[in-house]
């Protein structure tokens, strides 16, 4: 079967202004009326050379940080915006959902904006007359419908405006995060509506943030890394990419002095075990130590430390060193240490990666991401009949108590 | 097989099966234009709406329109009055003045509405993929439903204080066509720029009245020296208000058809320019709107 969808190359430029000061005549006779138009506009490739195909009834992810060019990829393809190189062909009428609720009038009744935005997402007339009962219905607003949508709450408009969208049957479909509308039992309704267009095998092209939505719906993902395609492939292996699994272990940690104009400065970490021999892997049964060396420059109302775990894609915890004395004291110059427990049988067998953060009120000075690994293993116990054996759902090892049996 | 009618498909417009995203072209106009027809039912929603969005919460919606040229008439005729000076050369000064300040409201709201079209509906055109002409058409055609409430005064003010008319109505959709066409092209034209530049919304709100002095509406053409007059008719709104006045008023002169061909091939030559500048632009303004 031929592709949907087959991207050649696609590349968008866009001119930002950035911190530099233009040296054009012109920039700078505008710049004396308005100062921001002082500054030169720089290239930015929001895409830069990409290339994939989508198969017909294909469900594909695309994935990447903020600003990594997911949006401009979807506006590309479904023609609102137009490539700078490259092209795509897209077999197949293409309903791109961008945002819910498009073109909505606050001063207009909700009947008049189900048809407006109705006929804007490509239904005709008929179509929506013969379905207005049932997006109305799905959206629960039947006592409202032919009320000014200004007196709508933000999430009955934004439930009208999903319930148009989820009566649409494109061929190919476009859709940028529109599930997160609502509250958490039309949330639930969404869902199962996008569940429903899968089984009916529209091709779709899904962006989303929520890692595990795009797991559980796509069969395929494209990572973005500024512009470019860094992955492609089962979604799993791209999530992996995106999200590195945790390997191996590093007990152990340099933070380089460069930017170190800051008024504090880490100076290492290291994981530990009681006696204070660096270690990466411990047992279950085992507390983990965790120090981290820092100076002072000049005296601070307050030095702050964070730590986050995370194990797979999930943040586990994260710390501040403030949860027991919320009341801080003048932090002196100097060269100091902190050292963090995490109690044995608390974290159940895996790999997990610690990041680093250090602050002063209001502002973050350093981010250290996974920058220390360590595994827990069973090395005392053995969990194959225990409730937090490695297979089970759960992340940590809960140690809740049963009373009873006992007669009600 | 599931009856529920959510699994019945809706079709959508009729669209090309196969397409084809490629960077910007002039070429890419005649696809444009070839579209505006396909996305019809689209272009009567949008007429409907900017209509419907300029009336709502107001009490007397679109008397509005004929309220204006109306009191600016009484205003001007009352003025003229004290000082006595008689500005047009019909018979009836209220009549003429009502006929040209009809056409330039409507040649006026036709040319800023369209000029605002993309900036006032940037929230769709960066979401949903539309000929971006559609906006600029849709705006100047709305403006077609002032101009019908206008025309009923003005024609209902003709038959009660004029002459009457005469067969030469017949040639008033000509130059209402012709005014609306200056208008849409002029709008198209300027809706990119304006939505790059805002600049351009705020001098044509300043250089529309300098426009309108340099166009017969509150005075006569009578008046304008003879040695400037092949340069007065270069604006094509001083044929068109005269060939209004013609085909309603009795008593008025026949526009100069000479003249008036030069303006034909003018505005032609405008709506060219426009669509190809529209079209160069276009891809532009999603980008940076």
């Amino acid at each position: 079967m031929q592709p949907a969808i087959i991207a050649d190359g696609l590349s968008k430029r866009f001119f930002i202004r950035t911190g530099e000061v233009s040296t054009k005549f012109s920039s700078r006779a505008a710049g004396w009326l308005r100062p921001e138009f002082k500054l030169e506009r720089k290239p930015l490739w929001a895409l830069n050379d990409v290339n994939f195909d989508v198969a017909q009834g294909e469900i594909l992810g695309i994935i990447g940080r903020n600003g990594s060019g997911k949006s401009t990829l979807l506006k590309v393809l479904s023609g609102i915006m137009r490539p700078t190189r490259g092209n795509a062909l897209v077999r197949g009428r293409i309903g791109a959902l961008l945002e819910v609720g498009t073109g909505f009038h606050p001063d207009m009744t909700g009947r008049e904006n189900v048809f407006f935005n109705g006929i804007l997402l490509g239904m005709s007339r008929d179509d929506i007359r013969s379905k207005f009962d049932e997006i109305v219905a799905f959206a629960e607003v039947e006592k409202f419908i032919d009320m000014q949508i200004k007196h709508f709450s933000s999430g009955m408009q934004a439930r009208l405006g999903f319930a148009v969208a989820a009566h649409l049957r494109p061929e190919i479909l476009v859709v940028d995060e529109v599930l997160s509308v609502g509250d958490i039992l039309f949330q639930e309704k969404s869902i199962a509506r996008m569940g429903e267009m899968r089984k009916s095998s529209i091709t779709t092209l899904f962006v989303s943030h929520n890692l595990n939505s795009v797991a559980a719906i796509c069969d395929r993902s494209i990572l973005l890394d500024r512009g470019m395609v860094k992955a492609l492939g089962a979604t799993r292996d791209v999530i992996d990419k995106f999200v590195p699994p945790v390997v191996g272990g590093k007990a152990r940690a340099e933070f380089d002095s460069n930017g170190s104009s800051g008024p504090a400065r880490l100076i290492c970490a290291a994981l530990e075990c009681e006696d204070g021999t660096p270690v990466d892997q411990f047992d279950i049964a085992e507390d983990i130590w965790l120090r981290v060396r820092y100076t002072v420059k000049v005296p601070l109302a307050a030095f702050q430390l964070s730590v986050r775990v995370r194990v797979g894609h999930d943040i586990l915890f994260q710390t501040d060193d403030t949860d027991q004395h919320t009341v801080l004291g003048i932090h002196s110059p100097g060269l100091f240490e902190k050292r963090l427990k995490i109690r044995n049988m608390f974290l159940k067998e895996g790999d997990y990666a610690v990041s680093i953060l250090s602050g002063i009120p209001l502002q973050l000075l350093e981010e250290h991401d996974d920058i220390l690994q360590f595994s827990v293993v069973a090395r005392s116990m053995s969990t194959e009949f225990k409730s937090f054996r490695r297979e089970r759902p759960g992340k940590i090892i809960f140690q809740g108590e049963w009373l009873g049996p006992s007669k009600p | 097989m599931n009856s529920n009618s959510a699994e019945s498909p809706i079709s959508l417009r009729a669209a090309a099966e196969v397409h084809v995203v490629t960077p910007p072209s002039l070429l890419d106009l005649w696809r444009n234009l070839f579209a505006l027809y396909q996305y019809f039912a689209l272009f009567r929603v949008l007429v409907w709406r900017f209509v419907v969005i300029r009336y709502l919460q107001s009490v007397l919606g679109i008397v509005w329109v004929a309220l204006q040229p109306v009191g600016t008439t009484a205003v001007i005729l009352f003025m003229f009055g004290i000082v006595k000076v008689s500005p047009g050369d019909g018979a009836n000064n209220g009549l003429f003045l009502l006929a040209g300040l009809v056409t330039w409201q409507f040649f006026s709201r036709a040319l800023q509405d369209a000029t605002g079209s993309l900036t006032g509906n940037s929230g769709i055109l960066t979401k949903i993929y539309l000929p971006k002409l559609i906006f600029p058409l849709a705006a100047a055609t709305a403006a077609c439903l002032d101009l019908a409430v206008m025309l009923v005064i003005l024609l209902a003010s003709v038959l009660l204080f004029g002459n009457g008319v005469t067969e030469r109505i017949v040639f008033l959709p000509v130059f209402v066509a012709l005014v609306l066409l200056f208008g849409f092209a002029l709008g198209t034209m300027l809706s990119p720029i304006n939505a790059l530049y805002r600049d351009v919304g705020f001098l044509l709100g300043f250089g529309l009245q300098f426009w309108m002095y340099l166009t017969p509406v509150l005075y006569s053409a009578r008046f304008v020296p003879e040695q400037y007059k092949s340069q007065y008719y270069l604006n094509p709104m001083a044929t068109l208000v005269e060939g209004i006045r013609w085909s309603l008023l009795v008593d008025s002169p026949p526009p100069a058809f000479v003249f008036l061909a030069i303006n034909i091939f003018t505005i032609v030559f405008v709506l060219i320019a426009a669509l190809l500048i529209f079209q160069k632009l276009e891809s532009d303004v999603v980008d940076r709107i």
